[in-house]
């Protein structure tokens, strides 16, 4: 039975609605018993697979949780996604976890790491903490006895030890599924009114909730169904999204760049998918192997430090690799990391006369007509008034 | 247990304060202290006459011993906003970097400090700042200061050098964390200070500097401690902000540092034996009504206005864990001789802001019972989600703990538009009521 | 040459146009038609005024080189390409009356002022809030209150002596406002004028944060209005700016023969690249 993007995005669509994690309590009993969340931007989800665990990706409740509890935890002038998340978390909708973990994406989601140890005390928690020195011996060493701590101790709490084999067949199939999406990305960079990014987004979601191997197979049989698909053929302006990396824009304001005449051809939303720009090693010390594709082979963001100067220019080839016209800066509001990397971003932009248009949003914005305004000029910008 | 004073009688005048002649002359130490940080920023602005190079760096982490050795001048952006703020200028810059682009939500040191640069990087004093000849990056208990060096580094051209400082998210420092700040002092920080200078890293000259730094330690301490006393001698929040200036910025390690601890000490010491209370910039608090715990940094755009709040009330702050900042030292930590690069590495991952939730929880706790305190309030300020984000659990599982009320203000560091008067001083006189009733429950209890 | 269609999906109406140009000024009307959406599925009404205006043109569906929407454009599954109603309606505007140089698009759910450039580029503009009553529904509510066909209502607003102005200027309250004035036997012709005036006083205040010169063309569903359209003229009169108020019996095509327009440009853009 051969499903039509439509329906695959059609499924992917209802698990990204379910805030009982259905997707997810199924695949944690078919893989042992065991699941262990991790918010953005990047967790090592190939050692909580090593140890019989489902990573599963934490990314807030979107516009469909109304935040009750979580809003008694936060000012106002901070982001939405912690708020949504500690909200699951006090609903009891985020039992099934086994234990957490909170990256090094910013001191919200840092902080968030203590509140959790003192909201649910009974689950694990570990806090992140990836290297921003580059060098093997240094940061590459740190980063490895990391990796090698969390091992052990997700090996204890699941009774599955972190063997140097296991690992080597998890950063196998973590390769594996990334080249899937990468093959997803370049397809719809390529020709994006096959796979649109109201899709692309949903397939690439739903492998937060999943088990990896049914979710390469979905990224294929997606990219399968797509080259068979005979689409309109769509004059709409290329665009870059970019600042999406954290709190994730609800499905709608996607939709509505689409809309407004926009194929976004490249954005950094979901980024822990397609984290390494180049595989881990399958051969070797896996841990050894994954410090070095982090020290080595990490995607610029915004959360990451860059040794050098001009921090624009990872977007501008981004945008010239995309082939596209303008960029669209997606920030979610109060987004420390997003918004103080913007006038970097924009100030090589301007150097290099690409147009670009920015706007906040929340999670939970359901309002999007000053969007639609903004990115429908902005695409008729592009497409009328550009010398190009 | 020390004994509680009982409440006033109602009616009773609010004005605890009282203008004594005396105190027209200054302490010694605030004059001191003035003459330092003044001295600071002239040989600052002459670093372009004199040939010094000037390495930029933050308070939390910072490395100043090390950054002397090589007979190098820090500059702390934070410190120059945080003084743009107390001379109102900084309403100004952090529109013009707003101007420029740099988003509403993100922190006002920031845009106040790019703000600054833009018009003509005039210092706090009025004199002119140097444009820093390297940016070495302590990343310790902050993200946004890996941000803020990479967009001034984007600004001026400077090269940058991160010392990234794991966070102590379990409450501990493990001996891998150690390694790795030692490890990146060892390959990264001291290499580029070296090639910086032209000075060879001498490791004994750094030694002299920690032997230094520890003695100043050890006042401080004292001097903070010293507000266990009834009535405490000192203000630890309003008036903390001034003792740290010296230790939290360039004059760890140095003579000038040591002697200012010395004498304060010995101020704070007489004040002890004499039963008198803490300075204000309005005289001597005469009586103490109110003992309270602070959490989280000053406003400083409305710093005078903000203080009255408090001891016009017999309001004082014994502990307070902003001036923790630049180093846990009543806790234990000293640097230590004998260990330099380890100790340098210690102080790095100990200061507050790298603290965990659950320790901060616990460190506010214990410092409401160590310093016998009525209550704990925290001002939230909307610039820095290090200190914030968590804030208002840390509220709830504090007063759980202690049984002591909690209050909650809202301000921020140096943008003007977030400091409403009015709004603060009502919560805080309601506040103190509530501490007030609370104690005579406990009392008739 | 190039043959070019435009849908402009609002929330009423369906609006298609088909146009041949040079894109050099040399630009055609083949054809225009509207319809209102009513409750009827959008898609169908949609299928329905293309096929009216292949008709009216004289086309098959295979001449049209480009077509083009704006408003709800995802809705039409033959567009080419898209654009955003601020465009669109700008260009229409310039082409049903060249020397425009602004543009007042009063819809149904909303009104826009438009400052254009000679290419018809838009410089600046000013929008109504979220607030109704700056819209047409809210005139359409009233007619039916009035019991006042809709077309009818320009022309009975004209023949007003004495305009009752409403109070308020939220639409619900001018509703009440209305059901009042009925009970006091208000002259339908005084109510709507007065309505008329409060929605122009609106838009004078949009109009005059822009320019205060100028030629302003009145586009969207509202634009047949006659009597809402010499309304503005009074309003902007009074405050002395030396604005003219045109309306074309075309206008409401506006938004569709800017997309046919654009989408023309679009396609002469898209061939020139292919080389």
């Amino acid at each position: 039975m051969t499903r039509t993007t439509e329906e695959i995005a059609r499924f992917c669509e209802d698990v990204y609605y379910d805030l009982d994690f259905r997707e997810a309590k199924r695949s944690k009993a078919e893989m042992g018993g065991f699941a262990i969340g991790f918010m953005p931007v990047y967790a090592p989800r190939e050692i909580v697979h090593a140890a019989g665990a489902l990573p599963v990706g934490i990314v807030g409740a979107g516009d469909w949780l109304e935040v009750i509890r979580g809003d008694a935890y936060y000012q106002s002038y901070l982001c939405h996604i912690p708020r949504s998340t500690i909200d699951m978390a006090e609903s009891g909708r985020l039992d099934f976890l086994d234990g957490m973990l909170f990256p090094s994406t910013c001191d919200v989601i840092r902080n968030l790491s203590g509140m959790w140890q003192l909201v649910k005390p009974e689950t694990y928690v570990r806090y992140v903490d990836v290297p921003q020195n580059f060098d093997d011996g240094v940061g590459g060493d740190f980063w490895e006895h990391e990796l090698r701590t969390l091992g052990k101790e997700l090996g204890e709490l699941t009774g599955t030890a972190v063997t140097d084999e296991r690992l080597r067949a998890s950063i196998a199939l973590f390769n594996e599924n990334r080249s899937a999406v990468n093959e997803m990305y370049a397809l719809r960079r390529d020709e994006p009114n096959r796979a649109p990014t109201s899709e692309v987004y949903l397939i690439t979601r739903v492998g937060f909730v999943m088990d990896v191997e049914e979710h390469t197979q979905l990224v294929r049989e997606y990219i399968a169904a797509a080259r068979a698909k005979s689409p309109t053929e769509l004059d709409n302006a290329r665009v870059v999204v970019c600042g999406a990396f954290c709190e994730q824009p609800p499905i709608g304001l996607l939709k509505t760049i689409e809309r407004s005449g926009c194929f976004v051809v490249d954005d950094d939303m979901l980024l822990t998918t397609r984290w390494f720009t180049e595989d881990a090693a399958e051969t070797g010390d896996p841990f050894r192997a994954l410090a070095h594709a982090f020290v080595h082979h990490t995607v610029p963001t915004a959360v990451m430090y860059a040794p050098e100067a001009g921090r624009g220019k990872a977007l501008v080839s981004r945008v010239r690799e995309a082939r596209a016209e303008g960029v669209i800066f997606a920030a979610p509001s109060f987004c420390i990391p997003a918004l103080l990397d913007q006038p970097m971003l924009t100030a090589e932009l301007d150097r290099q006369e690409i147009p670009y248009t920015s706007f906040k949003y929340s999670e939970n914005a359901g309002q999007f007509h000053p969007i639609r305004e903004q990115t429908g000029t902005f695409a008729d910008t592009m497409k009328l008034w550009s010398v190009a | 247990m020390t004994s509680i004073p009982p409440p006033p009688p109602p009616g009773s005048a609010r004005r605890t304060v009282e203008t004594d002649p005396r105190e027209v002359e200054k302490d010694r130490s605030m004059a001191l202290q003035k003459e330092l940080i003044g001295g600071y920023y002239e040989r600052l602005s002459k670093c372009a006459e004199t040939g010094e190079k000037t390495v930029a760096t933050f308070v939390p982490g910072n490395l100043t011993e090390l950054i002397h050795c090589f007979d190098l001048v820090p500059i702390l952006p934070e410190i120059n906003a945080l003084q743009s703020g107390m001379r109102k200028r900084s309403g100004a810059f952090i529109n013009e970097a707003e101007r420029m682009g740099h988003s509403e939500d993100v922190c006002t040191y920031v845009k106040c400090d790019i703000g600054m640069f833009h018009d003509g990087n005039i210092g706090p004093t009025g004199l002119p700042l140097p444009i820093p000849d390297h940016l070495l990056l302590s990343y310790t208990g902050c993200f946004t200061f890996m941000k803020w060096f990479e967009l001034l580094r984007e600004e001026f051209d400077r090269p940058s050098t991160m010392l990234q400082v794991p966070y102590q998210a379990r409450g501990e420092i493990t001996p891998e964390m150690k390694s790795y700040v030692v490890k990146q002092l060892e390959t990264t920080v001291i290499p580029e200070l070296e090639k910086l200078s032209g000075v060879k890293f001498d490791i004994d000259r750094l030694r002299e500097k920690l032997e230094l730094s520890r003695r100043a330690e050890d006042d401080l301490v004292a001097v903070l401690e010293a507000a266990k006393n009834r009535p405490s001698p000192i203000d630890s929040y309003f008036g903390g902000v001034y003792y740290i200036g010296p230790i939290f910025t360039a004059f760890r390690g140095t003579e000038e540092g040591c002697e200012y601890y010395r004498i304060l000490r010995e101020e704070v010491e007489a004040r002890v034996t004499a039963m008198r209370g803490p300075m204000t910039p309005e005289g001597e608090m005469k009586e103490e009504r109110f003992r309270l715990v602070v959490e989280g940094p000053p406003n400083w755009t409305n710093f005078r206005e903000f203080w009255k709040m408090f001891y016009d009330e017999g309001a004082v702050v014994v502990a307070s864990t902003y001036t923790k900042v630049g180093g846990l030292y009543d806790r234990g930590f000293r640097h230590d001789p004998a260990d330099p690069l380890g100790s340098l590495a210690e102080y790095c991952l100990g200061c507050y802001t790298n603290l965990s939730l659950p320790k901060r929880v616990e460190l506010i706790s214990d410092y409401i019972e160590e310093y016998g305190a009525d209550g704990f309030l925290i001002n939230s300020v909307k610039s820095c989600a290090s200190f914030s984000a968590g804030q208002l659990l840390i509220l709830r599982e504090v007063e759980k703990r202690t049984g002591r009320a909690g209050g909650f203000i809202e301000s921020d560091l140096v943008d003007p538009r977030y400091f409403s008067g009015a709004n603060i001083k009502n919560r805080i006189e309601s506040y103190l009521q509530m501490v007030e009733q609370k104690r005579s429950a406990g009392v008739t209890a | 040459m190039i043959t070019a269609g435009g849908m402009d999906v609002g929330a009423a109406a369906v609006k298609a146009a088909i146009v041949r140009t040079d894109n050099k000024g040399g630009d055609e009307l083949l054809a225009g038609q509207v319809q209102r959406i009513r409750r009827r599925d959008p898609k169908a009404v949609i299928r329905e005024t293309w096929n009216a205006a292949l008709e009216e043109a004289g086309l098959p569906e295979s001449e049209i080189e480009y077509v083009a929407t704006t408003g709800d454009g995802e809705l039409v599954d033959f567009r080419r390409g898209h654009f955003y109603s601020m465009t669109t309606h700008a260009r229409g505007a310039k082409f049903l009356i060249p020397e425009t140089t602004l543009v007042l698009d009063a819809g149904a759910l909303h009104a826009r002022a438009i400052h254009i450039d000679a290419r018809a580029k838009p410089l600046g503009y000013r929008m109504t809030s979220q607030c109704a009553s700056g819209s047409g529904q809210f005139l359409e509510n009233i007619a039916r209150y009035l019991g006042v066909a809709l077309d009818e209502v320009g022309e009975l607003s004209l023949k007003s002596r004495n305009p009752e102005m409403v109070s308020s200027i939220c639409a619900v309250l001018s509703e009440t406002d209305v059901i009042n004035m009925v009970s006091r036997g208000i002259a339908t012709s005084d109510i709507l004028k007065g309505i008329h005036l409060s929605m122009a006083g609106r838009f004078a205040r949009l109009v005059r944060a822009l320019s205060d010169d100028g030629m302003l063309t009145f586009t969207g569903g509202l634009s047949a209005d006659v009597g809402l359209v010499e309304a503005t003229r009074e309003e902007l009169d009074k405050t002395g700016v030396t604005i003219e108020v045109r309306t074309h019996p075309k206008s409401i095509l506006a938004g569709a023969i800017g997309a046919a327009l654009w989408g023309a440009f679009r396609h002469e853009k898209l061939l020139a690249k292919a080389g």
